[in-house]
């Protein structure tokens, strides 16, 4: 094949690459922009009889093309921001913010004119706001052009030049909107599909002809996507703003974003530790509070286990002993690729047919009671518990302190260490159990009736069925994948680490705790990142448990006062929250093990 | 010669702004076409389309359902569906003028999705044992029609934790019991206000549904179980007719909760649809009441007012595109009986004439008589308002 041929098959590609691309663009531009126009057409007719305005959909022109319009043009900043370089720059210059001023004036005598303009709902209105957005971009694209007239003209000149023209043809169309042939003013999301694959087609060839330096050509690609992007922005705002007044009352109420039902006293009960609401006093932000609670403390017990399980598991695939691998491969095969669902389903049902029955009164020395239903277990104080904390924190907190300069790992340094941990943890146990260890206090009320025994509030910590139940399946879940993510890591290590390990004579304990984890680390942390943010969101099944999570809250919540919409933006809010939370904590450390690079 | 172009084309848009501001006078007549565009289309937004006439555009009535409670809405393992709830949906899609059989469709609908699926259209009637409160019909956008059973909330207890006779047969003694709910229903409310208000010192374990808390109940995890009375003695008949918990010696308690009356539910602002949903059950209930049932009423003696009334007009019910047909009762007599009738093809043998009362019921699971589902002159609550 020769040459020549090659690059007309280049050339059939690219072009039939740019029609369909036409196709799709101007498909999407409708379906996005007639749906805002048909909107803003609603949203700006004003029908008012005896002083009350009949149209639900109203807003005063000065909100609705307000907020049309600066809500594209943060998008704007986004996709061209000048005012941060401008700056830090030494120099600040008027001319390098010029074309950020002119989208704020063009943006502002629009808002203008259409407070104080009489345009007409059906078209002029419609028109007028959804071409503001189009006529910023358009400033965009011929900013960065070089083959545009006016080339001699100096570049805040030519900005300035362009940004009338381009607005006064606007203004004039949109005033005459009526005269205009049908073509553009009958069919205005045609005409602006058209408007904006143009300038989508004009960018392209610019990217593609590759003139101008990689800053100018970094421009272009943004202000491609800006061009792309604007028909959907355009169809959120106006959509979201025509949900908050639409005609039909009954979408009308339910995006009705108040959440005074939030403080009303909730109408159903939950098991919420260490924060109890108190039913039928508590309002349903307590309640939702302490489902909050629950929720954390079984992501967080989860994680910690999950993170346990998983490394000693995935370091056992890597064992050289075939049948420890081999029972770690089955471990992992086995729960990773079992849908988290059903493997709650199974926990629960399982936990409920291996126990005993409650009423069998099953105990270990009267010190712990177990059953179907929960677990008690003798509870010490709290006192002792705190001193035991610290000890132990104290501990560690020194062993830090004496390896700032870097581990002594000489034997006998090594010897001492675990023997002060040993003795240490030993006199922490001794805390905890000498002193006045409350043991479950058993008491029964009806000696006729065997369910109705149970053991005295306060004396013993209780751990109910659907908490263990939780944390098995999650954990035993999660651990799976973690035990991938360690084996990974481990394996994506150079050889050459463990050979040198091993020639410097360290054990295989050793070579595990000084050299590969320290190293595997790095790739592990942002993998394990998504992992613990997957356990925080896992932890919505709960309910399959009879676990009172936040969705199981929200989503009786939801049943009984309706308000999908507020409900539904708690939740989202709440578990957006708590996976940044998590992700800003493994953030922390990633940069704290990478800062040594290798 | 680039720079003319230039400077010629900027005169030129200039111009035509300037010529644009001359002409944005807008002429009276103008501004009273748009305002009456916009009355036209602020009315036309406000009367949205009967979901009646919905429905027989797409030929196919929607019905939200259950499938899980023998009795009321249940499809045993054939796919066959049976009881009040679906006879009740046979009856309107009869009445309107559908074949009940074929141009039905049944869409499960869950206690917590239910009110969502009716809200976004995606079923045209729910009649899925559902609770008429007022939070409902004012928050959730939905309006009740016709009451079909009257219930209440009771408790199936498992009799080797909290035996019947150790109890005095009463649900006051469940101290420090497990009692399993499920979610998204008016039964957890009800459940924590009779505990709270009698003191009894039970704890309530809130689950995801009907089917765990079974398992829960069968693994002794839950000592006790609460729901709808009905969808109780369902519950216990098919444990103990498949056998699954026979070390656990069930029990109801005699105490009623709380009243549960059932019914459809239709979307807000639809009252010719409403309307028809309603009717229909009343005239199930009129039927009854006048002694025509789905054998008789082609003999029923149709120069008494009230009995042609019944059967041969539709009254006004349906839309102006869809008035109901005349012979309306006939279809619904025809399919699914009378309200006797119903009730004993979806709780008793099926053997029930339709005439001679509800003592002469046989073989019910859930026995109507003196309960508030026997008719007004029986002594129940069963009533419809005058037809005419």
């Amino acid at each position: 094949m020769d040459f020549k041929s090659l690059q007309n098959r280049a050339n059939i590609f690219s072009s039939v690459k740019v029609l369909v691309a036409v196709v799709v663009l101007w498909a999407y531009n409708n379906k996005m922009l007639s749906p805002s126009i048909e909107a803003v057409s609603s949203m700006s007719r004003s029908f008012v009889v005896g002083g009350v305005q009949q149209n639900p959909a109203y807003y005063e022109p000065l909100s609705l093309s307000s907020v049309i319009i600066f809500i594209f043009l943060i998008f704007k900043l986004l996709a061209r921001n000048e005012i941060v370089p401008a700056i830090r720059s030494k120099n600040f210059q008027i001319t390098s913010i010029s074309l950020t001023l002119s989208s704020l004036i063009i943006s502002i005598l629009v808002i203008a004119l259409a407070v104080m303009g009489d345009f007409s709902p059906a078209k002029g209105m419609p028109f007028l706001l959804i071409g503001t957005p189009i006529v910023i971009a358009s400033l965009l694209v011929v900013d960065d052009s070089d083959i545009l007239p006016l080339k001699r003209l100096s570049r805040s000149n030519s900005r300035i030049i362009n940004t009338v023209i381009i607005f006064s043809v606007f203004i004039g169309m949109a005033f005459n909107i009526s005269f205009l042939p049908p073509i553009i003013s009958s069919e205005i999301s045609s005409f602006f599909s058209i408007v904006l694959i143009l300038m989508a087609l004009f960018v392209y060839y610019q990217i593609s002809s590759e003139s101008g330096n990689p800053l100018t050509h970094d421009r272009r690609s943004s202000t491609m996507i800006l061009i792309i992007g604007l028909p959907l922005i355009i169809y959120l705002s106006t959509r979201l703003l025509f949900l908050l007044h639409n005609p039909d009352s009954v979408t009308r109420e339910r995006w009705d974003l108040s959440w005074s039902f939030m403080d009303m006293k909730n109408t159903f009960e939950i098991n919420a530790w260490p924060i109890q609401p108190d039913f039928p006093e508590d309002t349903r932000w307590q309640f939702l509070f302490g489902a909050i609670l629950n929720s954390a403390r079984a992501t967080l017990l989860s994680i910690i286990l999950c993170t346990i399980l998983g490394v000693i598991i995935g370091v056992t695939r890597l064992s050289s002993n075939k049948l420890a691998s081999g029972l770690a491969t089955v471990y992992v095969e086995v729960f990773r690729n079992m849908p988290l669902a059903v493997l709650l389903f199974l926990v629960m049902l399982q936990l409920g047919e291996t126990l005993p029955l409650f009423s069998e009164e099953a105990n270990i020395a009267g010190w712990i009671y177990y059953s179907n239903q929960g677990v008690f277990l003798p509870r010490p104080e709290t006192l002792r518990i705190i001193i035991a904390l610290a000890i132990v924190f104290s501990l560690w907190a020194g062993g830090r302190y004496r390896d700032r300069d870097g581990i002594d790992d000489s034997p006998e340094a090594l010897t001492r260490k675990s023997l002060i941990w040993s003795m240490a943890l030993v006199a922490c146990l001794g805390i905890l159990l000498t002193g006045d260890m409350s043991l479950p206090n058993y008491v029964k009320t009806n000696p006729n009736i065997p369910g109705t025994w149970t053991i005295e509030e306060g004396s013993a910590f209780e751990i109910t069925k659907a908490f263990m139940a939780l944390i098995i399946g999650l954990t035993l879940f999660t651990a799976s994948v973690v035990a991938e993510i360690v084996r990974g890591s481990i394996q994506a290590l150079p050889r050459g680490q463990v050979e040198a390990a091993v020639s410097l004579g360290l054990s295989p304990y050793q070579r595990l705790r000084l050299v590969i984890l320290p190293q595997a680390l790095r790739s592990m942390i942002p993998l394990l990142n998504s992992q613990y943010m997957n356990v925080w969101k896992n932890s919505s099944l709960a309910i399959i448990v009879a676990y009172s999570d936040i969705f199981y809250v929200i989503f009786v919540m939801m049943n009984n006062v309706g308000k999908l919409i507020p409900l539904f933006l708690l939740l989202l809010v709440i578990y957006q929250a708590g996976s940044l939370l998590i992700s800003g904590i493994m953030n922390f450390y990633n940069a704290r093990v990478t800062r040594v690079k290798i | 010669m680039r720079r003319m172009l230039a400077m010629t084309m900027m005169m030129l848009m200039t111009t035509a702004a300037l010529a644009g501001c001359a002409g944005s006078d807008l002429t009276d007549e103008d501004v009273d076409a748009a305002r009456e565009e916009g009355r036209l289309a602020g009315i036309a937004e406000a009367t949205p389309v009967s979901t009646l006439d919905t429905i027989h555009d797409r030929g196919m009535m929607k019905c939200g359902v259950k499938d899980s409670q023998w009795g009321m809405g249940f499809a045993d393992a054939d796919g066959v569906r049976s009881g009040l709830d679906i006879e009740y949906c046979r009856a309107v899609a009869a009445a309107i003028g559908l074949n009940p059989d074929t141009q039905i469709e049944y869409i499960l609908a869950s206690a917590g999705d239910r009110f969502e699926k009716l809200a976004s259209g995606e079923i045209d009637v729910l009649i899925r044992t559902t609770t008429w409160t007022t939070s409902r019909d004012v928050g959730l956008n939905a309006d009740f029609a016709g009451m079909n059973f009257f219930d209440g909330q009771g408790i199936l207890i498992r009799g080797d934790a909290y035996p019947q006779d150790a109890m005095d047969n009463t649900a006051h003694n469940l101290e420090n019991a497990k009692v399993c709910v499920g979610t998204g229903t008016t039964t957890e409310g009800n459940i924590a206000d009779w505990n709270t208000v009698n003191s009894v010192g039970m704890e309530i374990v809130p689950v995801a549904d009907a089917a765990e808390a079974t398992a829960e109940l069968v693994s002794g995890s839950c000592d006790a179980f609460t729901g709808d009375m009905s969808a109780m003695v369902a519950k216990k008949y098919t444990l103990e007719a498949a056998g699954d918990c026979s070390d656990c010696d069930l029990w109801i308690a005699p105490e009623l909760l709380s009243k549960e009356p059932l019914g459809a539910a239709v979307r807000d602002m639809d009252s010719d649809w409403k309307d028809v949903v309603t009717w229909v059950w009343f005239g199930m209930v009129t039927a009854e009441e006048m002694g025509i049932d789905s054998e008789n009423y082609m003999d029923a003696d149709m120069t008494n007012p009230s009995v042609d009334r019944l059967l041969n007009q539709n009254l006004g019910l349906g839309t102006d595109a869809n008035p109901l047909p005349a012979t309306w009762m006939q279809s619904v007599l025809s399919t699914s009986g009378n309200y006797g009738e119903a009730w004993d093809n979806s709780f008793c043998d099926g053997t029930y004439d339709g005439t001679s009362g509800s003592a002469a019921m046989e073989g019910c699971v859930l026995s109507r008589v003196g309960t508030a589902n026997a008719l007004v002159s029986e002594g129940g609550l069963q009533f419809a308002p005058p037809m005419r």
